[in-house]
């Protein structure tokens, strides 16, 4: 009798600390990854938790991750609430979709594909349109938003509804989205490729961070989104001010060591930088793109001996001193948000910001100090073969996070 | 340390190791706190690094945009946890997902949550998770259990093995009672997804709350149903469907 008890108490508590554990593994990739469970019905759990079984420890959960990625919920909640404090001042998911997160979201669900490296976010001549939804007012419009908030309040899945465009050459007024005719389409802003730098010069972007001011929000958004640094991160007194602006006053208060001991620290590398988006102005609900520089750029000259903007040239003061360290690659200068973003996306940090976030989100809970190395193991990935395929990214992430969960 | 079968003392050794063992194994709603806390505290003593002593030798720097620590007044502020709860969206495509109800034909439920999103969660912390959220929650899922259990189109496919069809005198047999509930249980948590003991322990609370419900209530489908909603709410809104 006291056998049976025994062998009772070894069956329940082995069956029930196990026996569920794969589905359970399963079921909670699933919701970390599209922020939803399994739909009730489909085989999707059984997929996964078959995936699990079939190769034990991190390449089991992987597998499940890469089933569970395939959920149109993946793009419509988890990934379009996670992009859409990125395009706007008061970082609040609270906003509605728009051609910022649309573009970041198809960006993602294509970066598995040769030649679509998620880092053209930042310089690519990219946007992603929803369809031609049946009304002129809900069609994509360069000075409305209505074309995305439409997208969103139809409910129509983002994995699928999404096509790419050049940004430079969809049409103010495009009725035929799904029309991949392209000759008759006008150019509206000045030639060449007119300012297109992804998400940088989206509508979205243009509307939060070219609107009034001196579009130096633009180049410290780009930092917080992209870099995951803010400029009091980047504060380096030590690097030369010859780019700092004339509106900024070299003896604020009358005291010009305040100058010199605190605003040149973040002004000297930002101001140097901030000429790539000297051209851009939100103008008419739209991102217009001039080809001489924007009056704000040169506005209230508080000094007359600081840098006159004449162009949209740039150069990164950061890339010595302190701030090296965020493993900047390639040409440090160049002219235009295209250039600047192309080198901001092959930086160390932009890779690192990524796969930092990326554990965010899915982990619930910022990298500690154990995580350091996993972090680097993925931005080092992200850049292999310059392919920054953000699938891999959070597939890899979710799997360590439940791994970690259960084994430790 | 061998074990001696034929030794009481062994037996019962053993048998309180194993109930231990099930016990803390189970054990598990609570914020795991690690060695490695980040913490950022404000005090008049500390040095401000960026200002005072400049990194210039390639390390990286301290801090960061801040999204990345865990700051706050108390300790149970900084701890980092791996437990999240859903935000607002995720409960309400959840909700959708695992009762069936198609959003687009449902106004008055598109109105309930338009006027309590505020009160859902915001983000994923759990540390943000507070009473009015759950109220919030519980709310929504009355909402979502009251359109799923008034429409047949719903209803009527809704569970796999209990017929809803009954009357409630026929449907709440004991066994009617723990098919409807496992048929919920399956639906919402997943077939054999939860830990056995959990499963069993809700089990035991639902059967009471059917037999609650079910006191001054007329025999008729009307309070099958009404019987059906309040299972539904119980758990639709219950931590392993909101919880990360």
């Amino acid at each position: 009798m006291k056998k049976i008890l025994i062998l009772c108490l070894i069956t329940f508590s082995i069956s029930s600390v196990f026996a569920n554990e794969a589905r359970l593994k399963a079921w909670e990739i699933h919701n970390r990854l599209t922020g939803v469970p399994p739909v009730p019905g489909s085989n999707t759990i059984g997929q996964m938790e078959n995936a699990i079984n079939g190769n034990s420890g991190i390449i089991g959960l992987q597998n499940a991750a890469a089933i569970a990625i395939q959920s149109r919920y993946f793009y419509d909640v988890l990934l379009k609430n996670w992009i859409k404090p990125m395009t706007n001042v008061a970082k609040t998911k609270n906003a509605p979709l728009n051609d910022f997160v649309a573009t970041m979201i198809g960006a993602i669900r294509d970066s598995d594909q040769v030649g679509k490296p998620f880092s053209r976010i930042l310089y690519g001549d990219v946007v992603y349109v929803g369809p031609s939804m049946g009304n002129e007012n809900f069609n994509f419009r360069r000075n409305s938003n209505n074309h995305y908030e439409e997208i969103e309040d139809r409910r129509l899945s983002l994995k699928d509804v999404l096509v790419e465009r050049m940004q430079s050459q969809v049409n103010n007024t495009e009725s035929s989205i799904q029309n991949d005719s392209r000759n008759d389409v006008v150019n509206l802003l000045a030639g060449g490729r007119n300012g297109s730098a992804g998400v940088l010069s989206s509508r979205a972007a243009g509307e939060a961070y070219f609107s009034a001011g001196t579009n130096r929000r633009a180049t410290r958004y780009m930092f917080m989104n992209f870099l995951c640094r803010d400029f009091e991160d980047m504060h380096d007194t030590t690097i030369p001010d010859f780019r700092v602006r004339k509106d900024l006053p070299r003896d604020p208060g009358g005291d010009s060591r305040v100058y010199k001991n605190s605003c040149v620290g973040c002004h000297a590398g930002q101001d140097a930088l901030g000429g790539a988006f000297a051209h851009y102005q939100w103008s008419n609900n739209r991102v217009s793109y001039s080809s001489g520089v924007q009056g704000k750029m040169n506005r209230d000259p508080l000094f007359g001996a600081g840098y006159q903007t004449t162009d949209d040239s740039w150069i990164n003061l950061w890339a010595t001193g302190q701030n090296a360290s965020l493993g900047w690659q390639g040409v440090q200068q160049g002219n235009g948000a295209s250039e600047l973003g192309m080198m901001i996306s092959k930086s160390r940090a932009f890779s690192s910001c990524m796969a930092k976030k990326v554990f965010k989100l899915v982990c619930i809970k910022p990298p500690g100090e154990s995580d350091e190395a996993f972090i680097e193991s993925m931005a080092e990935e992200l850049e292999q073969n310059n392919k920054y395929d953000m699938k891999n990214l959070f597939i890899k992430t979710t799997a360590k996070c439940i791994e970690d969960k259960y084994e430790n | 340390m061998k074990i001696n079968f034929n030794n009481k003392a062994g037996w019962k050794v053993l048998s309180i190791a194993m109930l231990l063992g099930v016990f803390f194994t189970f054990n598990q709603c609570v914020v795991q706190q690690y060695d490695s806390v980040v913490t950022k505290i404000n005090s008049d003593t500390e040095v401000d690094p960026y200002h005072s002593d400049p990194i210039t030798n390639g390390e990286t720097l301290p801090g960061g945009s801040g999204e990345f620590e865990e700051t706050g007044s108390t300790e149970v502020a900084r701890l980092i946890t791996d437990v999240g709860v859903k935000d607002f969206e995720e409960i309400y495509v959840t909700f959708q997902i695992l009762t069936g109800v198609n959003i687009s034909n449902e106004g008055t439920l598109r109105n309930v949550y338009s006027d309590i999103v505020s009160q859902l969660p915001f983000d994923n912390s759990i540390k943000n998770f507070g009473t009015a959220n759950q109220i919030a929650i519980i709310k929504l899922a009355s909402e979502f259990c009251h359109s799923t259990f008034n429409k047949s189109v719903y209803y009527n496919i809704f569970f796999n093995n209990f017929n809803i069809g009954q009357t409630s005198n026929n449907a709440f047999s004991n066994n009617g009672k723990m098919m409807m509930i496992q048929d919920m249980i399956n639906r919402f948590w997943g077939s054999n997804v939860q830990p056995i003991n959990v499963e069993e322990n809700a089990k035991t609370e639902l059967n009471i709350l059917i037999d609650d419900l079910l006191v001054g209530l007329n025999n008729s489908t009307t309070t099958t149903r009404t019987v059906a909603k309040g299972v539904c709410t119980s758990l639709l809104s219950s931590a392993p469907v909101t919880m990360l």
